[in-house]
Protein backbone atom coordinates (compact mmCIF):
# COMPACT_ATOMS: atom_id res chain seq x y z
CA UNK A 1 0.00 0.00 0.00
CA UNK A 2 1.31 3.40 -1.08
CA UNK A 3 1.62 6.16 1.77
CA UNK A 4 1.41 9.83 1.26
CA UNK A 5 2.05 12.43 3.24
CA UNK A 6 -0.76 15.30 3.16
CA UNK A 7 0.41 18.79 4.30
CA UNK A 8 -2.67 20.86 4.39
CA UNK A 9 -3.73 23.27 7.70
CA UNK A 10 -7.53 23.39 6.59
CA UNK A 11 -9.30 20.68 8.30
CA UNK A 12 -12.31 20.27 5.91
CA UNK A 13 -10.05 20.02 3.25
CA UNK A 14 -7.89 17.56 5.33
CA UNK A 15 -10.70 15.21 6.33
CA UNK A 16 -12.22 15.38 2.64
CA UNK A 17 -9.31 14.41 1.35
CA UNK A 18 -8.39 11.43 3.59
CA UNK A 19 -11.94 9.84 3.20
CA UNK A 20 -11.02 9.86 -0.51
CA UNK A 21 -7.51 8.52 -0.84
CA UNK A 22 -8.13 6.15 2.00
CA UNK A 23 -11.00 4.74 -0.02
CA UNK A 24 -8.94 5.08 -2.78
CA UNK A 25 -6.55 2.20 -1.00
CA UNK A 26 -3.70 4.84 -0.22
CA UNK A 27 -2.56 5.34 3.50
CA UNK A 28 -2.87 8.92 4.24
CA UNK A 29 -0.40 10.52 7.12
CA UNK A 30 -2.18 14.10 7.38
CA UNK A 31 0.02 17.39 8.92
CA UNK A 32 -1.49 20.75 9.54
CA UNK A 33 1.43 22.47 10.33
CA UNK A 34 4.83 23.80 8.51
CA UNK A 35 7.02 23.47 11.33
CA UNK A 36 5.76 19.51 11.60
CA UNK A 37 6.54 18.68 8.15
CA UNK A 38 10.13 17.84 7.60
CA UNK A 39 10.50 15.64 11.02
CA UNK A 40 7.34 13.65 10.19
CA UNK A 41 9.10 13.52 6.62
CA UNK A 42 11.90 11.93 8.11
CA UNK A 43 10.44 9.46 10.43
CA UNK A 44 8.08 7.64 7.51
CA UNK A 45 8.66 6.37 4.18
CA UNK A 46 6.50 8.43 2.06
CA UNK A 47 6.01 7.49 -1.77
CA UNK A 48 4.36 10.90 -2.38
CA UNK A 49 3.52 14.15 -0.71
CA UNK A 50 0.59 16.57 -1.45
CA UNK A 51 1.63 19.87 -0.59
CA UNK A 52 -0.26 22.89 0.78
CA UNK A 53 1.50 25.98 0.17
CA UNK A 54 0.52 28.71 2.03
CA UNK A 55 0.46 27.42 5.58
CA UNK A 56 1.18 28.01 9.29
CA UNK A 57 5.12 28.20 10.38
CA UNK A 58 7.26 27.06 7.10
CA UNK A 59 5.90 27.15 3.75
CA UNK A 60 5.14 24.62 1.20
CA UNK A 61 7.48 26.18 -1.69
CA UNK A 62 10.46 26.46 1.54
CA UNK A 63 9.51 22.70 3.06
CA UNK A 64 9.64 21.26 -0.56
CA UNK A 65 13.18 22.98 -1.26
CA UNK A 66 13.93 21.02 2.40
CA UNK A 67 12.78 18.03 0.64
CA UNK A 68 14.90 18.37 -2.13
CA UNK A 69 18.06 19.09 -0.18
CA UNK A 70 18.13 15.98 1.52
CA UNK A 71 18.43 14.12 -1.72
CA UNK A 72 14.85 13.03 -1.74
CA UNK A 73 13.37 12.24 -5.12
CA UNK A 74 10.15 11.79 -3.53
CA UNK A 75 7.00 12.92 -5.98
CA UNK A 76 5.45 16.27 -4.69
CA UNK A 77 2.11 17.51 -5.59
CA UNK A 78 0.81 20.95 -4.97
CA UNK A 79 -2.48 21.72 -3.77
CA UNK A 80 -3.16 25.32 -3.34
CA UNK A 81 -5.40 28.34 -3.71
CA UNK A 82 -2.48 30.24 -5.76
CA UNK A 83 -3.34 30.12 -9.16
CA UNK A 84 -1.44 31.96 -11.20
CA UNK A 85 0.92 31.13 -13.55
CA UNK A 86 3.62 32.63 -12.00
CA UNK A 87 3.26 30.97 -8.65
CA UNK A 88 2.89 27.69 -10.44
CA UNK A 89 6.22 28.56 -12.12
CA UNK A 90 7.54 28.98 -8.90
CA UNK A 91 6.06 25.83 -7.58
CA UNK A 92 7.52 23.48 -9.97
CA UNK A 93 10.80 25.60 -10.08
CA UNK A 94 10.73 24.82 -6.05
CA UNK A 95 11.14 21.08 -6.55
CA UNK A 96 6.97 20.12 -7.51
CA UNK A 97 6.13 17.76 -10.00
CA UNK A 98 2.83 18.78 -10.18
CA UNK A 99 0.67 21.11 -9.40
CA UNK A 100 -3.36 21.70 -8.87
CA UNK A 101 -5.16 24.75 -7.66
CA UNK A 102 -8.09 24.67 -5.10
CA UNK A 103 -10.98 24.02 -5.45
CA UNK A 104 -10.33 20.64 -7.79
CA UNK A 105 -12.21 17.79 -8.45
CA UNK A 106 -11.39 14.70 -6.64
CA UNK A 107 -11.02 12.74 -9.85
CA UNK A 108 -8.77 14.56 -10.96
CA UNK A 109 -6.52 15.00 -7.79
CA UNK A 110 -6.25 10.77 -8.25
CA UNK A 111 -5.46 10.63 -11.65
CA UNK A 112 -2.37 13.25 -11.48
CA UNK A 113 -1.73 11.39 -8.47
CA UNK A 114 -1.92 7.90 -10.65
CA UNK A 115 0.00 9.04 -13.37
CA UNK A 116 3.09 10.22 -10.84
CA UNK A 117 3.02 6.54 -10.21
CA UNK A 118 2.64 5.11 -13.68
CA UNK A 119 5.41 7.65 -14.77
CA UNK A 120 7.40 6.34 -11.96
CA UNK A 121 7.01 3.13 -12.49
CA UNK A 122 8.09 3.56 -16.49
CA UNK A 123 11.26 5.20 -15.29
CA UNK A 124 12.15 2.47 -12.70
CA UNK A 125 10.41 -0.73 -13.36
CA UNK A 126 12.23 -1.96 -9.92
CA UNK A 127 13.54 -4.93 -11.60
CA UNK A 128 16.46 -6.87 -10.02
CA UNK A 129 18.61 -5.71 -13.30
CA UNK A 130 20.74 -2.66 -13.26
CA UNK A 131 18.30 0.04 -14.68
CA UNK A 132 21.11 1.59 -16.79
CA UNK A 133 22.23 3.27 -19.68
CA UNK A 134 25.46 3.38 -21.36
CA UNK A 135 26.57 5.23 -24.57
CA UNK A 136 29.85 6.97 -25.76
CA UNK A 137 31.51 6.61 -22.27
CA UNK A 138 28.30 8.60 -20.78
CA UNK A 139 26.13 6.70 -18.35
CA UNK A 140 22.73 7.91 -17.01
CA UNK A 141 21.34 5.68 -13.74
CA UNK A 142 17.48 5.37 -13.70
CA UNK A 143 16.90 3.85 -10.50
CA UNK A 144 19.71 6.35 -8.69
CA UNK A 145 18.91 9.24 -11.01
CA UNK A 146 22.90 9.93 -11.61
CA UNK A 147 24.51 10.79 -14.73
CA UNK A 148 28.22 10.53 -15.72
CA UNK A 149 29.30 13.27 -18.57
CA UNK A 150 32.55 14.90 -19.20
CA UNK A 151 32.22 16.65 -16.70
CA UNK A 152 31.77 13.95 -14.05
CA UNK A 153 28.92 12.34 -12.22
CA UNK A 154 26.02 14.52 -11.38
CA UNK A 155 22.87 13.83 -9.77
CA UNK A 156 19.32 14.58 -11.54
CA UNK A 157 16.21 15.18 -10.66
CA UNK A 158 13.51 12.76 -11.64
CA UNK A 159 12.23 14.76 -14.46
CA UNK A 160 15.69 15.04 -16.14
CA UNK A 161 15.54 11.64 -15.83
CA UNK A 162 12.42 10.96 -17.52
CA UNK A 163 12.95 13.58 -19.89
CA UNK A 164 16.40 11.35 -21.14
CA UNK A 165 14.62 7.76 -21.02
CA UNK A 166 11.61 9.17 -23.30
CA UNK A 167 14.62 10.39 -25.70
CA UNK A 168 16.34 6.95 -24.79
CA UNK A 169 13.83 5.19 -25.72
CA UNK A 170 12.85 6.71 -29.51
CA UNK A 171 16.89 7.26 -30.23
CA UNK A 172 17.19 8.73 -33.73
CA UNK A 173 13.49 9.62 -33.65
CA UNK A 174 12.20 13.43 -33.39
CA UNK A 175 9.84 14.16 -30.29
CA UNK A 176 8.13 16.93 -30.23
CA UNK A 177 7.95 19.07 -26.92
CA UNK A 178 4.45 18.32 -26.63
CA UNK A 179 5.38 14.66 -26.44
CA UNK A 180 7.56 15.18 -23.74
CA UNK A 181 5.37 16.60 -21.99
CA UNK A 182 2.92 14.36 -21.88
CA UNK A 183 4.93 11.81 -21.15
CA UNK A 184 7.18 13.61 -18.17
CA UNK A 185 4.34 16.45 -17.03
CA UNK A 186 1.37 14.26 -17.90
CA UNK A 187 -0.62 16.78 -18.95
CA UNK A 188 -0.36 20.46 -21.43
CA UNK A 189 -1.19 23.09 -18.75
CA UNK A 190 2.48 23.26 -17.52
CA UNK A 191 3.04 26.74 -17.90
CA UNK A 192 5.28 26.76 -21.33
CA UNK A 193 6.97 24.16 -23.67
CA UNK A 194 9.43 26.47 -23.50
CA UNK A 195 10.50 24.92 -20.32
CA UNK A 196 11.43 21.74 -22.03
CA UNK A 197 14.35 23.55 -23.39
CA UNK A 198 16.00 24.45 -19.89
CA UNK A 199 15.79 20.86 -18.75
CA UNK A 200 17.47 20.11 -22.46
CA UNK A 201 20.04 22.30 -21.73
CA UNK A 202 21.00 21.00 -18.18
CA UNK A 203 21.20 17.72 -19.89
CA UNK A 204 23.37 18.89 -22.82
CA UNK A 205 25.87 20.70 -20.02
CA UNK A 206 26.35 16.93 -18.34
CA UNK A 207 26.47 14.81 -21.61
CA UNK A 208 27.57 16.93 -24.21
CA UNK A 209 31.33 18.02 -25.01
CA UNK A 210 30.78 21.37 -25.70
CA UNK A 211 26.73 21.97 -25.34
CA UNK A 212 26.85 24.51 -27.78
CA UNK A 213 27.85 21.78 -30.84
CA UNK A 214 25.35 19.53 -29.29
CA UNK A 215 26.24 15.92 -30.78
CA UNK A 216 23.76 13.56 -28.80
CA UNK A 217 20.84 15.80 -27.99
CA UNK A 218 19.94 17.92 -31.30
CA UNK A 219 17.10 20.50 -31.91
CA UNK A 220 14.71 19.87 -34.36
CA UNK A 221 14.03 23.48 -35.17
CA UNK A 222 10.38 24.32 -34.91
CA UNK A 223 9.65 20.47 -34.07
CA UNK A 224 11.49 19.35 -30.86
CA UNK A 225 14.43 17.06 -29.99
CA UNK A 226 16.35 13.88 -31.16
CA UNK A 227 18.84 11.50 -29.03
CA UNK A 228 21.74 10.00 -31.02
CA UNK A 229 24.31 8.10 -30.37
CA UNK A 230 27.71 7.56 -31.84
CA UNK A 231 29.76 4.19 -30.71
CA UNK A 232 27.10 0.85 -30.77
CA UNK A 233 29.52 -1.51 -29.13
CA UNK A 234 29.07 -1.99 -25.10
CA UNK A 235 25.44 0.07 -25.18
CA UNK A 236 23.14 -1.83 -22.83
CA UNK A 237 19.60 -0.90 -20.67
CA UNK B 1 8.97 48.70 4.83
CA UNK B 2 7.13 46.78 2.44
CA UNK B 3 9.11 45.74 -1.04
CA UNK B 4 8.80 48.15 -3.74
CA UNK B 5 6.82 47.56 -6.64
CA UNK B 6 7.39 49.17 -10.19
CA UNK B 7 4.87 52.39 -10.06
CA UNK B 8 6.42 53.48 -6.73
CA UNK B 9 9.78 53.03 -7.52
CA UNK B 10 9.22 55.58 -10.04
CA UNK B 11 7.85 57.83 -8.03
CA UNK B 12 10.57 57.00 -5.37
CA UNK B 13 13.53 58.12 -8.29
CA UNK B 14 11.19 61.18 -9.44
CA UNK B 15 11.04 62.64 -6.01
CA UNK B 16 14.54 61.99 -5.21
CA UNK B 17 15.98 63.47 -8.41
CA UNK B 18 13.28 66.27 -7.65
CA UNK B 19 14.58 67.40 -4.20
CA UNK B 20 18.47 66.40 -5.35
CA UNK B 21 17.64 69.21 -8.31
CA UNK B 22 16.10 71.81 -5.95
CA UNK B 23 18.54 71.30 -3.22
CA UNK B 24 21.09 71.47 -5.89
CA UNK B 25 19.95 74.77 -7.17
CA UNK B 26 19.54 76.35 -3.99
CA UNK B 27 23.33 75.66 -3.38
CA UNK B 28 24.44 77.10 -6.58
CA UNK B 29 22.41 79.88 -6.18
CA UNK B 30 23.84 80.96 -2.69
CA UNK B 31 27.41 79.97 -3.76
CA UNK B 32 27.07 82.40 -6.85
CA UNK B 33 25.80 84.92 -4.85
CA UNK B 34 28.74 85.11 -2.46
CA UNK B 35 30.87 85.26 -5.74
CA UNK B 36 28.69 88.10 -7.07
CA UNK B 37 29.55 89.77 -4.02
CA UNK B 38 33.27 89.64 -3.80
CA UNK B 39 33.66 90.62 -7.31
CA UNK B 40 31.48 93.82 -7.00
CA UNK B 41 33.45 94.39 -3.22
CA UNK B 42 36.84 93.76 -5.66
CA UNK B 43 35.85 96.02 -8.86
CA UNK B 44 35.02 98.77 -6.39
CA UNK B 45 38.31 98.32 -4.71
CA UNK B 46 40.19 98.16 -7.86
CA UNK B 47 38.22 101.36 -9.11
CA UNK B 48 40.10 102.90 -6.72
CA UNK B 49 37.49 104.10 -3.91
CA UNK B 50 37.93 106.08 -1.03
CA UNK B 51 37.77 103.45 2.09
CA UNK B 52 34.65 104.83 3.68
CA UNK B 53 33.15 103.63 0.14
CA UNK B 54 34.17 100.17 0.18
CA UNK B 55 33.09 99.84 3.55
CA UNK B 56 29.61 101.51 2.72
CA UNK B 57 29.08 98.78 -0.20
CA UNK B 58 30.69 96.11 2.11
CA UNK B 59 28.33 96.50 4.60
CA UNK B 60 25.24 97.10 2.29
CA UNK B 61 26.13 93.97 0.04
CA UNK B 62 26.18 92.03 3.96
CA UNK B 63 22.89 92.88 4.65
CA UNK B 64 21.52 91.78 1.37
CA UNK B 65 23.34 88.57 1.34
CA UNK B 66 21.50 87.85 4.60
CA UNK B 67 18.81 88.98 3.42
CA UNK B 68 18.75 86.87 0.18
CA UNK B 69 20.61 84.10 2.50
CA UNK B 70 17.46 84.42 4.42
CA UNK B 71 14.99 84.04 2.07
CA UNK B 72 17.18 81.15 0.19
CA UNK B 73 17.22 79.19 3.87
CA UNK B 74 13.24 79.54 3.89
CA UNK B 75 13.11 78.46 0.26
CA UNK B 76 15.14 75.44 1.54
CA UNK B 77 12.78 74.82 4.61
CA UNK B 78 9.98 74.93 2.30
CA UNK B 79 11.62 72.33 -0.26
CA UNK B 80 12.24 70.52 2.91
CA UNK B 81 8.89 70.05 4.46
CA UNK B 82 7.43 69.17 0.88
CA UNK B 83 9.80 66.89 0.37
CA UNK B 84 9.11 65.02 4.03
CA UNK B 85 5.26 65.21 3.28
CA UNK B 86 5.64 63.45 -0.24
CA UNK B 87 7.82 60.85 0.58
CA UNK B 88 5.70 59.98 3.75
CA UNK B 89 2.31 60.41 1.17
CA UNK B 90 4.64 57.57 -0.89
CA UNK B 91 5.77 55.60 2.04
CA UNK B 92 1.70 55.19 2.81
CA UNK B 93 0.74 54.60 -0.52
CA UNK B 94 2.92 51.60 -0.73
CA UNK B 95 2.04 50.55 1.96
CA UNK B 96 -1.30 50.37 1.02
CA UNK B 97 -0.47 48.74 -2.51
CA UNK B 98 1.25 46.33 -0.05
CA UNK B 99 -1.53 45.93 2.26
CA UNK B 100 -3.78 45.33 -0.50
CA UNK B 101 -1.84 42.87 -2.61
CA UNK B 102 -1.97 40.85 0.75
CA UNK B 103 -5.56 41.27 0.69
CA UNK B 104 -5.66 39.99 -2.82
CA UNK B 105 -3.93 37.08 -1.33
CA UNK B 106 -5.60 36.35 1.64
CA UNK B 107 -8.70 36.54 0.00
CA UNK B 108 -8.04 33.95 -2.89
CA UNK B 109 -6.76 31.73 -0.14
CA UNK B 110 -9.82 32.39 2.11
CA UNK B 111 -12.11 31.78 -0.84
CA UNK B 112 -11.14 28.93 -2.38
CA UNK B 113 -10.41 27.05 0.56
CA UNK B 114 -13.56 26.64 1.50
CA UNK B 115 -14.66 26.28 -1.99
CA UNK B 116 -12.34 23.53 -2.28
CA UNK B 117 -13.49 21.48 0.81
CA UNK B 118 -16.87 22.21 -0.72
CA UNK B 119 -16.46 20.19 -3.83
CA UNK B 120 -14.51 17.53 -2.20
CA UNK B 121 -17.06 16.81 0.28
CA UNK B 122 -19.84 16.95 -3.01
CA UNK B 123 -17.30 14.29 -4.82
CA UNK B 124 -17.10 12.60 -2.22
CA UNK B 125 -21.21 12.23 -1.05
CA UNK B 126 -21.47 11.48 -4.99
CA UNK B 127 -18.40 8.62 -4.86
CA UNK B 128 -20.06 5.11 -4.90
CA UNK B 129 -16.02 4.04 -2.79
CA UNK B 130 -17.51 5.67 0.63
CA UNK B 131 -19.70 3.99 2.83
CA UNK B 132 -22.83 5.89 3.83
CA UNK B 133 -21.84 6.20 7.44
CA UNK B 134 -19.02 8.59 6.27
CA UNK B 135 -20.93 10.73 4.50
CA UNK B 136 -23.43 11.41 6.57
CA UNK B 137 -20.57 13.11 8.81
CA UNK B 138 -19.79 15.16 5.83
CA UNK B 139 -23.68 17.16 5.96
CA UNK B 140 -22.24 19.52 8.97
CA UNK B 141 -18.75 20.18 7.82
CA UNK B 142 -20.39 21.61 4.38
CA UNK B 143 -22.23 23.84 6.53
CA UNK B 144 -19.33 24.81 8.10
CA UNK B 145 -17.96 25.82 4.58
CA UNK B 146 -20.69 27.67 3.68
CA UNK B 147 -20.88 29.41 7.56
CA UNK B 148 -17.30 30.85 6.49
CA UNK B 149 -18.30 31.80 2.87
CA UNK B 150 -20.86 33.52 4.01
CA UNK B 151 -18.86 35.38 6.59
CA UNK B 152 -16.16 36.92 4.13
CA UNK B 153 -18.26 37.71 1.59
CA UNK B 154 -20.16 39.73 4.43
CA UNK B 155 -17.07 41.19 5.73
CA UNK B 156 -16.18 42.22 2.18
CA UNK B 157 -19.46 43.60 1.25
CA UNK B 158 -19.60 45.29 4.60
CA UNK B 159 -16.04 46.83 3.82
CA UNK B 160 -17.11 47.96 0.53
CA UNK B 161 -20.67 50.27 2.21
CA UNK B 162 -17.90 51.66 4.60
CA UNK B 163 -15.44 53.13 2.37
CA UNK B 164 -18.80 54.44 -0.27
CA UNK B 165 -20.72 56.07 2.34
CA UNK B 166 -19.22 55.36 6.40
CA UNK B 167 -20.65 53.22 8.74
CA UNK B 168 -24.81 53.49 8.89
CA UNK B 169 -25.99 52.96 12.62
CA UNK B 170 -29.42 50.97 13.45
CA UNK B 171 -29.72 52.27 16.91
CA UNK B 172 -31.74 51.03 19.60
CA UNK B 173 -31.82 50.03 23.18
CA UNK B 174 -30.78 46.43 23.26
CA UNK B 175 -29.49 43.90 26.06
CA UNK B 176 -25.56 44.65 25.96
CA UNK B 177 -24.50 41.50 28.73
CA UNK B 178 -26.96 39.21 26.29
CA UNK B 179 -25.12 40.31 23.38
CA UNK B 180 -21.60 39.84 24.43
CA UNK B 181 -22.71 36.25 26.13
CA UNK B 182 -24.21 35.32 22.48
CA UNK B 183 -21.04 35.73 20.78
CA UNK B 184 -19.06 34.10 23.46
CA UNK B 185 -21.68 31.03 22.82
CA UNK B 186 -20.43 31.13 19.52
CA UNK B 187 -16.94 30.21 20.00
CA UNK B 188 -17.68 27.05 20.68
CA UNK B 189 -18.43 26.39 17.11
CA UNK B 190 -15.10 26.59 16.64
CA UNK B 191 -13.68 23.52 15.72
CA UNK B 192 -10.57 22.79 17.86
CA UNK B 193 -8.68 20.42 19.85
CA UNK B 194 -7.70 23.37 22.70
CA UNK B 195 -9.43 23.67 25.55
CA UNK B 196 -11.30 27.08 26.32
CA UNK B 197 -11.80 28.58 29.39
CA UNK B 198 -13.56 32.11 29.38
CA UNK B 199 -13.99 34.17 32.74
CA UNK B 200 -16.74 36.56 32.94
CA UNK B 201 -15.81 39.67 35.86
CA UNK B 202 -18.25 42.02 37.28
CA UNK B 203 -20.82 41.16 34.15
CA UNK B 204 -24.20 42.16 35.07
CA UNK B 205 -27.29 39.99 34.40
CA UNK B 206 -28.50 42.05 31.91
CA UNK B 207 -27.30 45.35 31.12
CA UNK B 208 -29.34 47.89 28.25
CA UNK B 209 -26.80 49.97 25.86
CA UNK B 210 -28.31 52.33 22.90
CA UNK B 211 -26.76 51.13 19.95
CA UNK B 212 -26.52 49.17 16.97
CA UNK B 213 -26.43 45.72 18.24
CA UNK B 214 -25.74 43.66 15.13
CA UNK B 215 -22.68 45.93 14.36
CA UNK B 216 -21.21 45.68 18.14
CA UNK B 217 -22.16 41.81 17.86
CA UNK B 218 -20.13 41.86 14.83
CA UNK B 219 -17.58 43.71 16.34
CA UNK B 220 -16.90 42.02 19.49
CA UNK B 221 -16.73 38.66 17.64
CA UNK B 222 -14.19 40.29 15.47
CA UNK B 223 -11.88 40.53 18.70
CA UNK B 224 -12.88 37.19 20.46
CA UNK B 225 -12.23 35.40 17.02
CA UNK B 226 -8.66 37.35 16.89
CA UNK B 227 -7.90 36.44 20.15
CA UNK B 228 -8.87 32.46 19.58
CA UNK B 229 -7.05 32.53 16.71
CA UNK B 230 -3.52 33.97 17.92
CA UNK B 231 -3.44 31.08 20.74
CA UNK B 232 -1.76 28.10 19.97
CA UNK B 233 -1.81 27.14 24.04
CA UNK B 234 -3.70 23.82 24.66
CA UNK B 235 -5.52 25.78 27.46
CA UNK B 236 -6.75 29.07 26.04
CA UNK B 237 -7.86 31.72 28.63
CA UNK B 238 -10.06 34.48 27.47
CA UNK B 239 -10.87 36.79 30.75
CA UNK B 240 -13.79 39.54 29.45
CA UNK B 241 -14.37 42.22 32.16
CA UNK B 242 -17.39 44.65 32.05
CA UNK B 243 -16.86 48.21 33.74
CA UNK B 244 -20.23 50.89 33.32
CA UNK B 245 -20.19 54.05 34.96
CA UNK B 246 -22.87 57.28 33.74
CA UNK B 247 -21.18 58.04 30.06
CA UNK B 248 -19.44 55.05 29.54
CA UNK B 249 -19.04 51.57 29.31
CA UNK B 250 -15.80 49.83 29.46
CA UNK B 251 -14.91 46.48 28.20
CA UNK B 252 -11.57 44.31 28.28
CA UNK B 253 -10.85 41.26 26.91
CA UNK B 254 -7.76 39.98 27.38
CA UNK B 255 -6.03 36.39 26.68
CA UNK B 256 -3.26 34.33 27.14
CA UNK B 257 -2.08 34.04 23.55
CA UNK B 258 0.80 34.39 21.30
CA UNK B 259 1.12 38.52 22.06
CA UNK B 260 2.14 41.36 19.45
CA UNK B 261 5.16 43.32 19.25
CA UNK B 262 5.40 47.06 19.45
CA UNK B 263 5.07 47.34 15.39
CA UNK B 264 2.42 45.71 15.10
CA UNK B 265 0.38 46.64 17.71
CA UNK B 266 0.07 49.27 15.74
CA UNK B 267 -0.96 48.46 13.18
CA UNK B 268 -3.50 45.65 13.32
CA UNK B 269 -6.89 47.52 13.35
CA UNK B 270 -5.76 49.00 9.88
CA UNK B 271 -7.51 48.01 6.73
CA UNK B 272 -6.35 45.04 5.35
CA UNK B 273 -3.44 44.75 7.90
CA UNK B 274 -2.13 41.16 8.32
CA UNK B 275 0.43 40.27 11.38
CA UNK B 276 3.21 38.21 9.07
CA UNK B 277 4.44 37.05 5.82
CA UNK B 278 0.89 36.31 3.35
CA UNK B 279 3.26 32.95 2.80
CA UNK B 280 2.88 32.33 6.36
CA UNK B 281 -0.37 33.66 7.96
CA UNK B 282 -1.26 31.09 9.93
CA UNK B 283 -4.73 31.33 10.74
CA UNK B 284 -7.14 32.57 7.83
CA UNK B 285 -8.77 36.16 7.62
CA UNK B 286 -8.59 38.79 4.89
CA UNK B 287 -6.87 41.92 7.44
CA UNK B 288 -10.65 43.16 7.56
CA UNK B 289 -12.40 41.99 10.69
CA UNK B 290 -10.09 44.37 13.71
CA UNK B 291 -10.49 47.26 10.88
CA UNK B 292 -14.10 47.08 10.84
CA UNK B 293 -14.27 46.74 14.17
CA UNK B 294 -12.54 49.64 14.85
CA UNK B 295 -14.76 51.60 12.52
CA UNK B 296 -17.77 50.35 14.30
CA UNK B 297 -16.78 51.14 18.07
CA UNK B 298 -15.89 54.94 16.58
CA UNK B 299 -19.46 55.25 14.92
CA UNK B 300 -20.42 54.59 18.46
CA UNK B 301 -18.17 57.56 19.45
CA UNK B 302 -16.05 54.63 21.15
CA UNK B 303 -12.52 53.80 21.11
CA UNK B 304 -10.03 50.43 21.43
CA UNK B 305 -6.56 49.86 22.04
CA UNK B 306 -4.45 47.12 22.49
CA UNK B 307 -2.37 46.05 24.85
CA UNK B 308 0.24 44.03 25.04
CA UNK B 309 3.70 43.23 26.75
CA UNK B 310 5.32 41.60 23.99
CA UNK B 311 5.48 38.30 21.65
CA UNK B 312 3.97 35.26 24.41
CA UNK B 313 2.44 37.69 26.67
CA UNK B 314 -0.97 38.15 25.23
CA UNK B 315 -3.15 40.80 24.40
CA UNK B 316 -5.40 42.94 26.16
CA UNK B 317 -7.84 44.82 24.09
CA UNK B 318 -9.94 47.94 25.92
CA UNK B 319 -13.02 49.03 24.68
CA UNK B 320 -14.86 52.20 25.80
CA UNK B 321 -18.26 53.09 24.39
CA UNK B 322 -19.78 56.71 25.26
CA UNK B 323 -23.30 56.05 26.52
CA UNK B 324 -25.98 57.92 24.42
CA UNK B 325 -29.34 57.01 25.98
CA UNK B 326 -28.84 55.75 29.79
CA UNK B 327 -31.59 53.26 30.50
CA UNK B 328 -33.47 53.35 33.81
CA UNK B 329 -33.47 49.97 34.36
CA UNK B 330 -29.39 49.86 34.31
CA UNK B 331 -27.43 49.30 37.42
CA UNK B 332 -24.00 50.75 37.49
CA UNK B 333 -21.12 49.14 38.51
Amino acid sequence: MKTILLVEDDPNVADGLIINLEADGYQVVHVDNGNQVLNEFGKGNFDLVLMDIMLPGTDGLTLTKEIRKTGSVIPVIFITARDQTDQKVEGLLAGGDDYITKPFDVSELLARIQGIFRRQAWLDPGEETENEYLFDGRSINFTTYTAKGPGGEVQLTRKECMVMKYLIERTGKVVSRDQLLDAVWGYHTYPTNRTIDNFILRLRKIFEDDPKQSVYIETIRGVGYRFTKLAHDGDKQ
Amino acid sequence: MAKLILTSKKAFVLFISITFLLVAQAIWWIALMAKLFDEKVKMVQELGAEKAYIDLIQQEEISRQIMIGMEGLFFLLLVGIGAWLIYRTLVKNEELQYAQQNFLMSVTHELKTPLASMKIYLDTLKSDKIPEEKKMTIIPRLKDDVNRLEKLVENILEAGRFEKSGYELHKDYFDFSNMINSDLDKLKNFATHQKLEIIRENFPENYIFYGDRFALSRAFEAIIENTLKYNDKDNILLKVSFKADKNNVYISISDNGIGLDKHNKERIFERFYRVGEVLNISKPGTGLGLFLCREIIKAHKGSIKVESDGIGMGVNFKIQLKVIKSHENNSLS
